[in-house]
């Protein structure tokens, strides 16, 4: 089971991203910040809305939607705590009500209420160009101000 | 049951993609092992295809239509053109082997017919020979793949080497010398060649990079299936119109449409799509369920045999491909753009940032010296913190010594002003006890007591000071000494000039004189020899204090010293020089002192006035007088306070 997905690839990201070792923790900091900014403007809304589509699971997973403060902009959809009523995490009720029933572990019988709805699968990633072209920016301001100082 | 929460990462660096790829290649070799479980036929027929459309599913997916006919166009010229040339060299028989050669060539290297179709056809104008043009190809295609020439130049150069002209082939850089091109002999130039490149195109075949490349041919294979069966049906359906410009024109416009719309469906990927990993996923799927499977093949099915009705095939049998595709849809094709715009972005950050490289390289520099510095200065900084430490000890030392010697030396300053004020006021009061005159207080109480105006009381004092001017110029005629005259000045007009009268009838001027510079002389020393004693005094004690400060102040030094730092010897210098400065000054009061008491004395000189101190000098002079007043009938007496 996929845990993580990336919206697009960049050439020379980790470069750019090791280039901040050499700059003050504050820069690090700084980005991170844009980062959270940049996530929770596209692509919190859109995984959000997304879990709306998981069918009466939907609100709980949407609600699990966090943004996450990293370097990258990102988001988490899940977690551990109970949110349903028979003790259901997010997490749990995440793949079956992507994939269906059965199909999370080989075997294993999901209750039939999970139907195949491919909602991350049909998640609105067209943010990507966007929030790409704004968190360079965000690089290009930051690294620019913390090598001129 | 607690589990991993799913996290979307915006962007990553592009060298996941290339992981992802290969785990996907691994995937698509391991669909390729099930698939051969299903049907042997079928798989080979559908195989290469299917994962050329993986691979290159966004070809299919955006560009299928256009470019599958436009590719199918092509084909079906360089076929033309082949048929053509080996008709005309009278190979016509051997045109269905040929094209199959090519096919097993492109199948076996993953290199394009398109591109081998006209490498063939160079070969054979300049051999003549079926096998040898065979050979040569396959030469070719290793001798492209070990020094990364393209197969048209490398062709070029054999075809013309073939031709008798060596030039191209020496400048390939394929490794043949001189010596073995001179000899023309291409039996032995391709067997340099084949020593040389034996195997390449194989090996490249089997890397990696091959692979893919071998996907991408299939698919797009596929695609000019595809486009191959477009025309066709087009072609029918326009019933002979002929007018296939006009066809495609309207299939180009359909096709636009559709990949908009797969575009859209798989998002406005900007750098590279994100989907690739999805692929994989997608790919595990068709290997897992039978049913999408079996919907892919239906599909397949459809595209590649039902083309009466080439707009249906678009709208309908795309549109299958696009959902069996679903997540596959736009991926290479949208990759292979953004891929270019990503690169072109990412050069211009690598741009970007190796601009800055120098000022980061310069802040690093300064950085780390900074660094090294802040390490030193801690250092530096613990050191001078015990350095300090002593030398706040010794300066409180040296301050505290310092403060008890100002202390000293202001008692000792205090204690010579006092003595040379002392000195002063005794010649004042000295002088104060000598000095006499006439007197018009003491006339005018006269006048009060008796009754004399004052004008004749006042006048009586003169006259009897004229008198006593009389008596004192006898007392000079008579050689009186001046301390004579000074002694008897002293005790006033009218005492002066009985004392003087008496004195000079009974002839006491020589004796006096002599009793008188004895006692003048004897008041004197004794009067020096007291006012020097403040003197002597103080300056004795200054110079005990001097010496007990400059004592002080080297024992407190080698006790600085011991402690082990110089900071005593300029703050010795400093309490040494404020000490000077404070004895110069107390030795200068005392100068002026004395200077003061030297100009009194001279005054009281030129007053005549007499210092008498001497006991002696007092009792004489007492005596004197009592036998002057027993003489006289007066009762009188000289009293020094």
């Amino acid at each position: 089971m996929a845990q993580k997905l990336t919206d697009a690839y960049i050439e020379g990201l980790n470069e750019v991203l090791r280039s901040f070792k050499a700059l003050p923790k504050e820069a690090a900091k700084e980005l991170r910040e844009s980062s959270v900014i940049i996530a929770e403007r596209y692509m919190a809304p859109s995984w959000r809305s997304a879990a709306l589509g998981a069918g009466p699971w939907g609100p709980k997973i949407a609600d699990s939607v966090k943004v996450r403060r990293d370097r990258l902009p990102s988001v988490q959809i899940g977690g551990n705590r109970k949110v349903f009523s028979g003790g259901a995490s997010a997490t749990m009720v995440r793949y079956p009500s992507d994939q269906g029933r059965g199909t999370a572990r080989p075997g294993r019988v999901m209750p039939p209420a999970f139907g195949k709805t491919d909602w991350i699968k049909e998640a609105k990633r067209g943010y990507a160009t966007e929030a790409v072209t704004e968190w360079a920016k965000a690089v290009d301001r930051i690294v620019l101000k913390w090598t001129a100082m | 049951m607690a589990g991993k929460t799913l996290t979307i990462v915006l962007a990553a660096d592009i060298s996941r993609l290339s992981r992802g790829l290969k785990s996907a290649q691994g995937d698509l070799d391991h669909f390729g092992g099930r698939l051969g479980s299903l049907g042997s036929t079928l798989s080979a027929a559908l195989v290469p295809g299917l994962l050329g459309a993986a691979a290159a599913a966004g070809t299919l997916a955006v560009a299928m239509g256009v470019q599958g006919v436009k590719a199918a166009i092509a084909e079906e010229s360089a076929n033309a053109k082949l048929s053509k040339t080996l008709e005309n060299l009278g190979f016509e028989s051997a045109t269905e082997q040929v094209q199959g050669f090519i096919e097993t060539q492109m199948r076996a290297t993953g290199v394009a017919d398109d591109m081998l179709r006209p490498a063939y056809d160079r070969l054979i104008r300049a051999t003549h020979d079926i096998g040898a043009a065979n050979d040569a190809l396959s030469l070719s295609m290793d001798v492209s793949a070990g020094t990364g020439k393209s197969l048209e130049s490398v062709t070029n150069a054999l075809g013309k080497a073939f031709e008798g002209n060596f030039g191209a082939l020496s400048k390939l850089g394929a490794g043949i010398d001189k010596a073995t091109l001179a000899t023309g002999d291409m039996d032995l130039i391709t067997a340099k060649l084949a020593q040389t490149f034996g195997g390449q195109a194989a090996t490249q075949a089997e890397t990696f990079g091959g692979q893919l490349q071998q996907l991408k041919t299939a698919g797009e294979e596929l695609a000019e299936a595809f486009g191959k069966g477009v025309i066709d049906a087009f072609t029918k359906t326009v019933k002979g119109s002929g007018d296939l410009t006009d066809s495609l024109y309207d299939l180009q416009t359909t096709a636009e449409d559709f990949g908009t719309a797969i575009g859209t469906a798989g998002g406005d990927l900007f750098i590279v799509i994100g989907y690739v990993l999805d692929a994989k996923k997608a790919f595990k799927d068709l290997t897992e369920q039978g049913g999408i499977l079996g919907a892919m093949f239906t599909t397949l099915g459809d595209v590649l045999g039902g083309f009466g009705n080439p707009l249906g095939v678009l709208t309908g049998g795309i549109q299958k491909i696009k959902d069996a595709f679903n997540v596959l849809t736009g991926a290479e094709a949208a990759a292979n753009v953004e891929t270019g715009r990503a690169s072109e972005h990412a050069a211009d950050q690598a741009k970007a940032i190796q601009a800055l490289t120098p000022e980061q390289i310069k802040r690093n520099e300064l950085t780390a010296r900074i660094a090294e510095l802040e390490a030193a200065a801690t250092t530096q900084t613990t050191k001078n913190t015990g350095v300090i430490k002593i030398n706040t000890e010794a300066l409180d030392a040296q301050n505290k010594v310092l403060d008890e010697s100002k202390t000293k030396l202001s008692t000792q300053t205090d204690a010579l002003k006092t003595a040379g004020q002392a000195y002063v006021d005794y010649y004042q009061n000295l002088s104060g006890q000598i000095s006499s005159g006439i007197d018009l207080g003491a006339a005018f109480a006269q006048s009060l007591e008796t009754g004399q105006p004052l004008t004749e009381a006042l006048g009586a004092q003169i006259a009897g000071a004229d008198w006593y001017g009389t008596i004192l110029r006898e007392l000079k005629a008579a050689n009186a000494s001046q301390g004579l005259i000074d002694a008897i000045t002293a005790e006033g007009p009218e005492a002066g000039a009985k004392l003087g009268e008496t004195i000079i009838l009974e002839g006491l001027i020589p004796t006096l004189n002599a009793q008188l510079d004895y006692v003048k002389s004897s008041s004197e020393l004794t009067a020096k020899a007291m006012v020097p004693a403040f003197l002597i005094e103080g300056q004795n004690a200054a110079i005990g204090f001097v010496q007990e400060a400059a004592t002080q102040v080297l024992k407190d030094q080698q006790k600085l010293i011991k402690i082990g730092k110089n900071i005593g010897k300029p703050i010795a210098l400093q309490a040494a020089s404020e000490i000077a400065d404070v004895l110069a000054k107390a030795f200068k009061d005392i100068e002026e002192a004395k200077t003061a008491a030297a100009a009194a004395a001279n005054a009281a000189a030129a007053n005549r006035r007499v210092i008498v101190s001497d006991q002696q000098a007092i009792q004489q002079l007492n005596q004197i007088l009592a036998n002057g007043n027993a003489r006289a009938g007066y009762q009188d007496s000289v009293v020094i306070a």
